[in-house]
This record gives C-alpha cells, sequence and structure tokens, in this order.
C-alpha cells in the first residue's frame, strides 16, 4: 500500500545533507547571496522611494479657484466637499487677503504698487491640495482635477503633473529593475543549485543505482533531492534575512550622526513583511525546484 | 515462470555478450548459470532484473515482455525480484537495518513496517547484532549476508544471484549458499551465476553453462 511519508522523505533527507555537507553549504550560500542582494536592493529603493515621497507630499498639485464673490459660507462648504474627496490628503484654503499679503511678500520693494487694492476685488479665494501619499502619480491629479472642476462655485483647477509624471515614472523604472534583478539573481542561483545538486547527484551515483535496482521509483529517488533543496533554500533565505538585518540595523547607526543623511535614515524602515515573506519563501521555492530539477535531469540520464 | 526465446545482447561497439541464448525456467526452480569469466552469466542475470534491454530477442517474466515494460514497469518487476551482487553494493551512509528495509520502503511499505520486517529477517538469518553497524565495519561475507536480507525483504518470487560467493572465504560461502537454500525452500525461484564447482555440487539444482554468450550445455528449455 502507497501512501505519503513526509517523515521518512524528511528523515532520508537530512541524513543526505549530513553526509555530504560541502555541495548543501555551497547551495545555501549561494541562495543567500541572491537573497541578501535582492533584500538589499528592494530596502534600498522602498526607503528612497519613501524619502522621496515623503519630500513630493510636501508640494500641492492643485489649485482650486473658487468663483469670485464666493461668499464665505459657500467657500467654507467647498472646501468640506474636496476634503471628502478619498485622493485628498490635505487642503489649505487661501483667502484673497492672504494671497494680496503674499504677492507684496514676493514683490519686496515694489509691493507698493499694491496699496489701496481691495483684495476681494482682485483675487479669488484660492484652495490648495496636497494628494495622499499613496496617490502622487499624475492620472490621479487629472482625475481629481476633472472632478473637482465640476463642483458648484469652481472657476477654474490648475493642475501641476508634470513632475507628478515623472515620479509616477521613477517608481515604475525602480519596480522593473527590481523584476529584472530578481530575475537575474534567481536565474543564477538557480544555476548553481542546479550545479551543485548535479554534483551531489554524481557524488551518489552509486546510491542511485541501488535504490533503482531494488525497484525505487523515480519520485521515491527524487522527493529527498526536492526536500534537500527545500531545506538548503529555506537556511540561505533565513541566512541572506539575517544578514540583511544586522546589516541594515548597522547602516541605521552609524548614518544616524551624519546630519546630512539624519532625516532619510529616521524615515528608513526594514523590509516590508510582505517583501520579507516573499524572500523566506523564495529561497525554499528556488532550492527546492532546482534541486528536484536537476536531480530529475540526472536520473535520465542513468539507464539502470 | 521466466522464458528467454533467441536473446542476444550486443555492447558497442560489436562485443557480443549474449548471442541466440532461449531458456526456460519454472516457478520455484533453481537453476545454476555456470561458466568462465566473460561468458555472459551476469549480462543474462541483469537481463533478468531489467537492468539490460536485450539487443535482439524477448525476455518474458511471468507473461511480460520486459522490454515493451516503461521505467514503472521495470520498477514492480524489481519490487518481485531479490538480487545479490558480487560486490553486495550496500549504500555505505545507512546501517544495516536501514539498507535491509530500503526495497520495502520503496515498495511503498510504511517505514516503522519495513524496519520491522527487515529486523525479523534480520534475526531469522543470525544477523541480528548487525542492524545498528555500518557496511564498512562488516567483513565481505557479512556484508554479503546483509545482502542477501536485503534481497529477501520483499519475499520475492526470483532471487537473482550473482557470484554470491566470489570474494568469501569457505565458512562465510557456506552460510550464504545455506541462506539461499532456505529462501529456495521456501519457495523462490532461484538463479545463481557461479564458477565455483563446490557450489555446484553443495546445492541440488539444474545446471545451464555458458561460453562466449552461448549456451553450451545443460537442460536449457530453448525452443
Amino acid at each position: 500500500m502507497r501512501r505519503p511519508r513526509p517523515f521518512y522523505f524528511l528523515r532520508r533527507a537530512v541524513a543526505n545533507l549530513r553526509g555530504a555537507p560541502r555541495p548543501a553549504v555551497v547551495t545555501a550560500s549561494t541562495i543567500a547571496i541572491a537573497v541578501f542582494l535582492f533584500g538589499a536592493f528592494v530596502l534600498f529603493a522602498a526607503n528612497s522611494y519613501r524619502a522621496l515621497v515623503g519630500w513630493a507630499s510636501r508640494g500641492d498639485p492643485l489649485l482650486v479657484y473658487a468663483k469670485p464673490g464666493l461668499p464665505p459660507a459657500a467657500t467654507a462648504a467647498l472646501a468640506k466637499q474636496i476634503q471628502a474627496l478619498p485622493e485628498v490628503g490635505r487642503l489649505r484654503v487661501i483667502e484673497p487677503e492672504e494671497g494680496l499679503r503674499d504677492l507684496r511678500g514676493t514683490l519686496g520693494a515694489d509691493g507698493d504698487v499694491l496699496e489701496g487694492i481691495e483684495a476681494r476685488e482682485v483675487l479669488p479665494t484660492v484652495i490648495s491640495i496636497g494628494l495622499r501619499e499613496g496617490d502622487l502619480d499624475d492620472r490621479t491629479a487629472g482625475a481629481l482635477a476633472a472632478r473637482v472642476r465640476q463642483l458648484d462655485g469652481v472657476a477654474a483647477v490648475d493642475s501641476e503633473s508634470a513632475w507628478l509624471e515623472r515620479f509616477a515614472r521613477f517608481g515604475r523604472v525602480l519596480r522593473w529593475v527590481g523584476i529584472g534583478w530578481a530575475a537575474v539573481l534567481g536565474f543564477g542561483a538557480l544555476l548553481v543549485v542546479g550545479n551543485s545538486t548535479r554534483l551531489a547527484a554524481l557524488t551518489r551515483k552509486e546510491e542511485i543505482e541501488v535504490l533503482r535496482l531494488v525497484g525505487a521509483s523515480d519520485a521515491f529517488i527524487i522527493v529527498p533531492f526536492f526536500l534537500e533543496g527545500g531545506l538548503q533554500g529555506l537556511a540561505g533565505s533565513l541566512a541572506g534575512v539575517a544578514v540583511l538585518a544586522i546589516a541594515f540595523t548597522a547602516l541605521e547607526r552609524t548614518l544616524a550622526g551624519d546630519s546630512f543623511l539624519a532625516p532619510f535614515v529616521a524615515s528608513a524602515r526594514f523590509l516590508d513583511p510582505r517583501v520579507l515573506g516573499a524572500l523566506l519563501v523564495a529561497g525554499p521555492l528556488l532550492g527546492a525546484t532546482g534541486s528536484a530539477g536537476s536531480a530529475r535531469r540526472f536520473l535520465r540520464g542513468v539507464e539502470l | 515462470m521466466i522464458r528467454l526465446y533467441h536473446v542476444s545482447k550486443v555492447y558497442p561497439p560489436r562485443f557480443a555478450a549474449l548471442t541466440d541464448v532461449s531458456l526456460a525456467i519454472e516457478p520455484g526452480e533453481f537453476v545454476f548459470l555456470t561458466g568462465p569469466s566473460g561468458a555472459g552469466k551476469t549480462t543474462l542475470l541483469r537481463l533478468l532484473l531489467g537492468a539490460e534491454a536485450p539487443s535482439a530477442g524477448q525476455v518474458v517474466i511471468g507473461g511480460r515482455n520486459i522490454a515493451r515494460l516503461g521505467r514503472k514497469g521495470i520498477a514492480e518487476v524489481r519490487r518481485s525480484t531479490g538480487m545479490v551482487f558480487q560486490d553486495a553494493k550496500l549504500l555505505a551512509g545507512l546501517p544495516v537495518l536501514d539498507n535491509v528495509a530500503l526495497p520495502a520502503e520503496a515498495a511503498g511499505e510504511a517505514s516503522k513496517e519495513a524496519r520491522r520486517k527487515a529486523f525479523a529477517l534480520l534475526r531469522d538469518l543470525g544477523l541480528k547484532d548487525f542492524v545498528r553497524r555500518y557496511p564498512r565495519s562488516l567483513s565481505g561475507g557479512e556484508q554479503q549476508r546483509v545482502a542477501l536480507a536485503r534481497a529477501l525483504v520483499n519475499d520475492p518470487g526470483l532471487l537473482l544471484a550473482d557470484e554470491p560467493t566470489g570474494n568469501l572465504d569457505e565458512e562465510s560461502a557456506q552460510k550464504v549458499v545455506e541462506l539461499i537454500g532456505r529462501a529456495h525452500a521456501s519457495g523462490a525461484t532461484v538463479v545463481m551465476a557461479t564458477h565455483d564447482p563446490h557450489l555446484l555440487d553443495a546445492m541440488p539444482g539444474r545446471t545451464i553453462t555458458l561460453r562466449a554468450g552461448r549456451v553450451v550445455d545443460g537442460e536449457a528449455g530453448a525452443e
């Protein structure tokens, strides 16, 4: 009667790893390096992007001009309506008087030319809108501008979307570079895992032949290789993440004293739990598939 | 029942290990394959185990043509066949008990049950003291007896033995022969390759003599 025997195979896998530790260490180290390099990239990219978002979100990309002569109560109602929109992170109402003051300040010594001008006669009330951090892109800004334009009491909307577009493009580039980097590292790790498994299979060629001769199925022979790869991958992932965490903490402490980088360091965070989970899963997956694939190819070459 | 029909085996480039061999072996028979080195005895056993495919002719075991079986089919045949190799072929990394249990585990037995069977067999064969030892700590004769236990753990209907006493002293050889005799007495068909004349005298059985890959003597039951 055939039935799954995970503990039996796990026992064999562990015994095999203990029997040939060198290829196992090579595989685990390769995966650890791949996990560390990819994790380091994600860590750097995510923190740079976060710092950039923090900086960019200080500017307001939308300016809403109320219709001239709009009563203060209607202006307040309009501001409340805009504030309720989900993309809006922050909102500031600039009354004509404040606008005139700003203009005077901008003109400096020539500010006298504005003497005697009644603010409400020449300037509209302006509502300055900042987007939420997650919505900092040109499409969101454009869509929001179009919706605000439809509201009662709005004369015009100015949208500063050019820099937002560049910002969104930078985010996309960062994502694609990350995917490419992951693919290169993953492929490289897979090659090394495959080769070290072939090496391990070669050193166990006689064992594999004996297993074949006593009637073992391919699955019976391959499953321990699959588990060995998974265990090596898990060890590699844990080691890679641990080294990354140590390096991050050390770097954070070192740079905290630097006055230029301190704000960046203060907002820096370690890997998102989802990324961390993905890295911890990627190692065993990489190890198991690379090892089992290589063992399967090796078995095809065993004639018995 | 085993049938060989005009079986030839040629190794590249043109070495004929077996040429036009036909024979029949009935269930429960004890058959010696004898002849000088290079006569084709080992090749014939490997054909019966499905470790080689014939270059021509058919090898039929239990009504099934070995050449037409896929990898799964060959594995099934091997699970009901025990093989003792001249060099024992024990796995150095496993203790004796695990080596003997291996074919039962490969056949799908639960590990505990396979080990229980292996232990019972080792005890019956007088090898109980070896269970925790590793093959490298055993003498050649002891290794061969353990290999025989491994070959018997699945209660095979067919036991193949390739010069099982070839490298052993007289006492060890005698013990191995006794064990093979016991397997035969319990119903297994035995095909043993040997060029030891003492063995031929010690055991009752049919002798088929091979020379240069051809059957030259003995009732082969050829068609």
